[in-house]
């Protein structure tokens, strides 16, 4: 009788996310715990709309927390707005690891000075996400409209390394970080961090377009992808098992409320980050409630016509249900922006003749709700 | 203290360095203060049956006593299991030992 098995990390995850999968357990949960950031960035979606009573309480975090560990979630995203800049992270980012969570933590790094260091390398979060701005002070004071953030995430940066945390770099490709994402890109492999990119910009919370503006245009995406990696190495290699020929009509075809959820700082539950769309309260209603309300959702299929439910790229899509909804007002929406941008790819790989997608020669069936007027006139309008 | 090599007539307990979940079907071990080393553990059913039992100062027959009123097995097979799963435990440095060593 072997009480400790030796089996390897990765095994036990594979088998815990398999079984998650299969019995729709909430694997992962991100919660937001405050809204409001001390940057103002440009391309924010959350913190503009953001008030100062907009904060998770660590009473009403734990609340969170006891529902999520008795439903089985295993890993916890505490996220923000900025999470340093809430006074009662350091108890609430505890008491999550005493839940027996495996925590990540989602910040600009800005306030992580010796002591919140040191504080990280006693209590390890299982990952960190640190959001980098651009490789000078000008470009990054910016963007976040913070004199010395620049300086101030760089020094965090050390900090981290020299105490030996785990951490991973990423920045939104938009108009204004386009030209020195190679650069950052570049710095991070050469400290040895991962670094990761995301090319949809999506309206503010309240409705805000003015992000929009910042939204590469398909073309400058795929220019983009080919100087960070020339020969598109990695998006080849996630591509190969998700290009098989074969269609599907589900519109979530990610983990969003199948193994993963997100909590606002007011307890509303969404499918994840990116969809501000509340299905539930998690302050208020039992967990079960909430869960099979998003389950209802995230089994929705796309109404019969629907360009994407035939289309054989739909599952490397530059778009997701969420960002659809942002725009469109509906996860059934249709974005031609990214689908422009996932033919291009798919022409890039060889795997479509043109990379032009069918909407473009045909047009887009009049019943399938497109970006609002003020989105659209906000979207890059060429190909 | 510290556990050096498990004892029968010492009593351990746990160490509150380590969480443990029931998740998925895993019983888990989660490192609280792990950083690069692996934070997370499996436990079997039965070792996560004596997870619960070191939450209390106990000895090694305790234990083996608690195993062989639960499952068919020998008393001295339990308690190679335990004893192994006490010295386990000691390499995670999740277990606090006191009393008398041989």
């Amino acid at each position: 009788m072997t009480t400790i098995p030796r089996i390897s990390a990765a095994v036990m995850r594979d088998r815990m996310v398999e079984r998650a999968r299969r019995e729709r357990v909430p694997l992962q949960a991100d919660i937001e715990i405050i809204a409001t950031c001390n940057f103002k960035c440009v391309h924010c979606y959350i913190a503009p709309c953001a008030e100062r009573e907009d904060v998770m309480s660590l009473a009403q975090a734990n609340i969170v927390f006891d529902k999520l560990q008795a439903a089985g979630t295993q890993m916890v995203l505490l996220t923000g707005g900025e999470v340093f800049t809430h006074k009662q992270f350091k108890e609430i980012y505890l008491s999550a690891k005493r839940h027996g969570f495996e925590v990540y933590i989602n910040t600009n790094a800005y306030l992580i000075g010796e002591r919140w260091a040191d504080f990280l390398a006693e209590w390890p979060p299982k990952g960190l996400s640190i959001s980098l701005y651009g490789m000078s002070p000008e470009s990054y004071e910016r963007l976040t409209g913070i004199p010395k953030s620049y300086e101030r995430v760089m020094h965090a940066i050390d900090l981290l390394l020299e105490r030996g945390l785990l951490f991973d770099l990423k920045c939104p490709a938009m108009t204004i970080t386009a030209e020195e994402l190679p650069a950052m890109q570049a710095f991070a492999r050469s400290k040895g961090i991962r670094f990761r990119t995301d090319y949809s910009i999506i309206p503010q919370e309240k409705g805000d377009t003015g992000p929009l503006q910042l939204q590469l245009a398909p073309h400058e995406v795929m220019s983009l992808e080919r100087r960070i990696d020339p020969e598109l190495k990695s998006f080849r290699v996630y591509a190969a098992p998700r290009i098989d020929g074969s269609t599907t009509d589900s519109v979530y075809k990610c983990g969003a409320g199948k193994t993963s959820l997100h909590i606002n700082v007011h307890g509303g539950v969404s499918t994840c980050s990116t969809s501000r769309k509340v299905i539930g309260n998690l302050f208020e209603q039992p967990f079960d409630e909430v869960w099979a309300a998003l389950g209802g959702k995230v089994s929705m299929k796309y109404p019969a016509g629907h360009p994407c439910a035939s289309c054989q790229f739909s599952r490397i899509c530059a778009g997701c249900p969420a960002t659809v909804e942002q725009l469109t007002g509906l996860p059934t929406g249709y974005v031609q922006m990214y689908c422009k941008m996932t033919h291009q790819r798919a022409h890039e790989l060889g795997y479509h003749p043109s990379g032009v997608p069918r909407t473009v020669t045909e047009g887009i069936p009049a019943h399938i709700v497109t970006p609002t007027r003020s989105a659209a006139r906000m979207l890059p309008v060429l190909a | 203290m510290n556990s050096g090599s498990v004892d029968n007539t010492v009593e351990y307990r746990r160490r509150d360095n380590y969480v443990y979940r029931l998740t998925v079907g895993e019983h888990l071990l989660v490192a609280l203060h792990a950083r690069s080393d692996e934070p997370l553990y499996a436990l079997t059913l039965t070792g996560a049956q004596l997870w619960e039992r070191l939450a209390q100062w106990t000895t090694l027959d305790q234990l083996t006593e608690s195993l062989v009123g639960e499952y068919e097995v020998t008393s001295d097979s339990a308690r190679r299991d335990v004893r192994e799963f006490l010295d386990q435990l000691t390499l995670l440095d999740a277990l606090d030992a006191r009393g008398a060593t041989e």
